[in-house]
């Protein structure tokens, strides 16, 4: 149960450390990742969002060394959490060591102090910085350890810089940092307790001392009640606490030194070491829980970029069903004989187009207009056999899109009639209108229809019934 | 959802329908297939993949047009009355015409077989004629579930009432209002909540597919709405020092607010590419480089003083007293007393009556002498405005688009009173010249900067909230 192991590469931890990392280097210019995305499309490896871009960036980190650095990182990190235990412990001995040497005599009230101030002066500043807003809280300790990491695994890397910068981003930012820097410090803390315990221990148990209080200005009814109350959590622990009449006079000779030593032992055990590993399993717990919930935020906009980019790569679209291209076998030297008269047919005209379009002639020009039912057309095209008019005028709506069923007609048309127009209406005429209907006459082999334009359209028509 | 089997949907209607347009804007894919103004564009069926989460829940299948539907519709009927009508499309398409001058239709068909559902789309800008009664009855001999969508609602010449009746007169009543080129917020989620409706069996499929639209359109605009909200919190936080000198010569000075200026513009092209990459759109697309938001010219209005005068009219300040160059000299190091500050004022363009309470606790604190140009609040409404508006634009855009479109009015984008709240939220980062970060900046940010920035977005994206246009009037 080591910070170590949720740092592993491939971790969890670690990759959601990798892609902030990227997105620090990416924020001066993106990396070139085609290659990457190639590959990942094509070992299928994509998975759901999140792990696209964690996979993505954990290949782009690679090409950076950064998992290498990842990897000196975890070496370095236990370096500097041992020389930070190795630190406390001595400073704890030093402590312990201050207390049972000097001299057979021990100041017992102010050896809880020495024991404990330092303590209880940084565990109400750990708590302080647990429920105040400011970012950094997270304990002196874990900060040191931080920057001590950093320090041992310094070579240079500007890459290295950047993998620093984001862990303390990611710290920072999902409130981690309490609980790893309070796991951290709360657990050398209780290491050093245990030390300092044993070293009392050792010093009570094979050396005779003679504990006693001493003052200028406190009487000694402040000593027995600091006592008592000290001695209450200890006591309910089991350990003995020294009665009044030693407490009052430790120096007499039916003093309780066994009772003296065993309140400092229990005080240590019960205000030290107890709260230190209590809270180092609460934090190792909660830290825990955080990781194994990190997220990456995808509503970032740099995440939602990448995102964006990944659906514009998704595999291309796959013909099916190819095209088998088709055309009837047009018939040469269909053109019919001329015939005399004129035709106007309007072909799939909306309601609101007046009718007829043109001042044509009316007597001399055959009209007709049909929505394009099977019946009517069939109906048209038989008038037409029969009429074989010189000059057959279609009436078209413009912004319609032409269609096969159109050609259809229009080709069956064009068998009884000498010569053909096309005309286009609508609320206004486009000139894209134009040119769409102008290419599919090309596209259609209709080429011996011409587009005729509104205002020649009735003199087009004239020309014919007149002629 | 990944173990569960893709719903196969054809999507079908006449051609030049925008079949293609509809799916390129719901696979989110500009370059799907190949839309263009022409008849028959698309001439094969072609598959593509709805993606949501790395599994492809919806698979799509676009269809060449149905263009003979009258021809066909007798020819189907030509193959016996007696016979059911399913029967008969199987006997068209194993007969010789569905290989020649109904090939187009036969693939149609084929695929209407093999599928689950059907989108029609329909292009509500033709009138009812008989050739579509003809496909729908057509579509309506395939068994299958179809769904009509009704394509350009928003155009002027729509005649969604008369297709309405028509489709619901044949049976169809679930419909879809779809503009594919500039979809409604929202319609796509109706459209594949209709399509629950439809398929009942694969509502839970569906609901997945929502739940992901729905996640990622929320993520798409708070990402929009934090780029636009770093960016106001960067333009209220700039200052720029100007040597005494070089601020009583007029040249130097013209130079030094052009520079200003120019820096100011540069970081709101750089923010509306950002809009642009989280929308998924390109600034080189053609199509988008249409949008009257991208176009460039609100960009040189930007510093228009007639622009200027405008917003601060809306700022409630009224009339800017200076020559509005969008920069104002920061009263506090101006001078000690308002007279030189007024004369810096109407020299640079500013705001000084308006300005000097809000700056006035820097009063004390600032070195003399050395002047410091900051940007108008008028100018911070004008951009807030801009973005919104390309915000809104985008994210309303379906990825088909082939013409320009313009979503309502400028003004239209946010009443005043909520613009003048949004500046005034801002106003803290006047007081914090660190809070400006540049591009590719990385040192840590301040917690109270990100503070104000998550404020901000939060007023945006209620703003853009309210700018939604309902899916169903």
């Amino acid at each position: 149960m080591t910070s170590n192991e949720e740092a592993a590469p491939g971790s969890r931890a670690a990759r959601v450390l990798m892609a902030e990392t990227v997105r620090l280097v990416e924020s001066q210019g993106p990396l070139d990742d085609a290659q990457l995305l190639r590959a990942m499309a094509a070992s299928h490896s994509e998975g759901g969002r999140d792990d696209w871009l964690l996979a993505r960036a954990w290949g782009l980190g690679r090409r950076l060394a950064l998992d290498v650095q990842l990897q000196r990182w975890r070496g370095a990190a236990m370096a500097a959490l041992l020389v930070l235990v190795g630190v406390v412990v001595l400073g704890a001995l030093a402590a312990a060591g201050a207390v049972v040497h000097s001299g057979r005599t021990v100041n017992a009230v102010a050896a809880f102090f020495s024991l404990l101030g330092l303590h209880g002066l940084t565990l109400a500043l750990w708590l302080i910085g647990l429920v105040a807003p400011w970012p950094s809280s997270g304990g002196v300790l874990g900060r040191l350890w931080l920057e001590g990491v950093s320090r041992v695994s310094k070579d240079g890397n500007a890459n290295a810089a950047s993998l620093l910068q984001a862990s303390v981003a990611l710290l920072r930012r999902e409130r981690l940092a309490p609980w790893l820097f309070g796991w951290i410090s709360h657990t050398v803390w209780a290491l050093s307790f245990v030390v300092m315990l044993a070293v009392l221990w050792f010093a009570f148990s094979f050396q005779a001392y003679r504990l006693t209080w001493e003052t200028t200005i406190l009487g000694p009814d402040f000593f027995v009640r600091f006592v008592r109350a000290t001695g209450w959590l200890p006591g309910w622990l089991g350990f003995p606490v020294p009665d009044t009449a030693t407490l009052r006079d430790p120096g007499a000779a039916s003093a309780d030194q066994r009772a003296w030593a065993w309140w400092l032992i229990g005080c240590v055990a019960a205000y030290g070491l107890l709260p230190r590993t209590v809270l180092a399993l609460a934090c190792a717990w909660r830290w825990r829980r955080r990781v194994r919930a990190l997220r990456l935020d995808t509503a970032d906009p740099y995440y939602r970029a990448l995102l964006a980019r990944r659906d514009a790569l998704q595999p291309a679209a796959v013909v099916v069903d190819a095209e088998t291209p088709w055309q009837p076998a047009t018939r040469p030297g269909a053109i019919p004989v001329a015939g005399t008269g004129a035709a106007l047919v309007g072909f799939e005209l909306p309601p609101e187009v007046p009718w007829p379009p043109l001042m044509a002639d009316q007597a001399a020009v055959w009209s007709r207009r049909i929505a394009g039912t099977s019946q009517e057309r069939s109906e048209v095209l038989d008038a037409l056999r029969q009429l074989r008019p010189a000059r057959l005028l279609l009436v078209c709506h413009a912004p319609s899109s032409p269609d096969r069923g159109t050609a259809r007609f229009v080709r069956e048309a064009l068998e009884s009639a000498a010569s053909c127009g096309l005309l286009l209406v609508g609320t206004a005429v486009a000139a894209e209108d134009a040119a769409r209907w102008s290419d599919w006459l090309r596209m259609m082999d209709l080429a011996r229809i011409t587009l005729v334009a509104a205002p020649s359209a009735a003199a087009w028509l004239e020309e014919a019934a007149h002629g | 959802m990944a173990e569960a089997p893709s719903i196969q949907i054809a999507v079908v209607g006449h051609t030049n329908a925008g079949k293609t347009s509809l799916l390129r804007t719901l696979t989110r894919q500009a370059s799907f297939g190949e839309v263009a103004d022409r008849p028959g564009t698309t001439r094969h069926v072609e598959r593509i993949a709805l993606r949501v989460d790395g599994a492809s829940p919806v698979v799509f299948y676009d269809t060449p047009g149905l263009e003979d539907s009258t021809a066909l519709l007798d020819y189907l009927q030509g193959l016996g009355q007696s016979t059911a009508r399913l029967e008969r499309v199987q006997a068209f398409l194993a007969g010789p015409e569905a290989r020649q001058s109904f090939e187009q239709e036969a693939k149609v068909l084929r695929k209407m077989l093999e599928v689950d559902a059907a989108l029609y789309v329909i292009d509500c800008r033709e009138p009812v004629l008989p050739k579509f009664r003809c496909e729908i009855e057509i579509l309506a001999s395939c068994a299958r579930p179809v769904m009509p969508v009704l394509n350009f609602v928003r155009h002027g010449a729509s005649r969604e009432a008369e297709w309405q009746a028509v489709l619901s007169a044949s049976g169809l009543h679930a419909q879809v209002r779809f503009d594919a080129v500039a979809p409604f917020i929202g319609s796509e989620q109706q459209l594949y909540h209709d399509l629950a409706t439809l398929l009942p069996r694969q509502r839970e499929v569906l609901a997945g597919v929502l739940y992901y639209l729905d996640r990622e359109a929320a993520e798409r605009r708070a990402a929009s709405c934090r780029l636009m909200a770093e960016l106001l919190v960067d333009l209220a936080a700039l200052r720029r020092p100007i040597a005494p000198e070089a601020f009583t010569d007029v040249t130097q000075r013209r130079q030094f607010v052009a520079d200003v200026q120019a820096l100011a513009l540069a970081r709101v092209r750089l923010c509306t590419d950002g809009l642009l990459q989280v929308y998924g759109f390109r600034r080189e697309e053609a199509d988008v480089a249409a949008l009257p938001w991208l176009d460039g010219r609100w960009q040189d209005d930007l510093f228009n003083p007639e622009t200027l005068k405008q917003a601060g009219k809306r700022l409630g300040q009224g009339a800017a007293i200076g020559a509005s160059l969008g920069l104002i000299a920061d009263i506090a190091v101006a001078g000690v007393s308002l007279g030189a500050g007024a004369v810096v004022g109407g020299a640079v363009g500013g705001m000084v009556t308006q300005g000097w309470r809000q700056f006035g606790h820097k009063l004390v604190n600032k070195i003399r002498g050395v002047q410091e140009l900051t940007l108008e609040n008028e100018l911070l409404l004008v951009v807030a405005t801009h973005l919104l508006g390309v915000q809104r634009a985008l994210a309303q855009r379906g990825h088909a688009a082939a013409q320009k479109i313009v979503v309502g009015g400028e003004k239209a984008v946010a009443s005043d009173a909520a613009l003048r709240q949004l500046v005034t939220l801002a106003q803290p980062a006047r007081s914090h010249p660190r809070w400006e970060r540049r591009p590719g900046e990385r040192g840590a940010e301040s917690s109270q900067r990100r503070a104000l920035v998550d404020t901000l977005a939060e007023r945006l994206a209620a703003l853009a909230d309210a700018a939604h246009i309902p899916a169903r009037p």
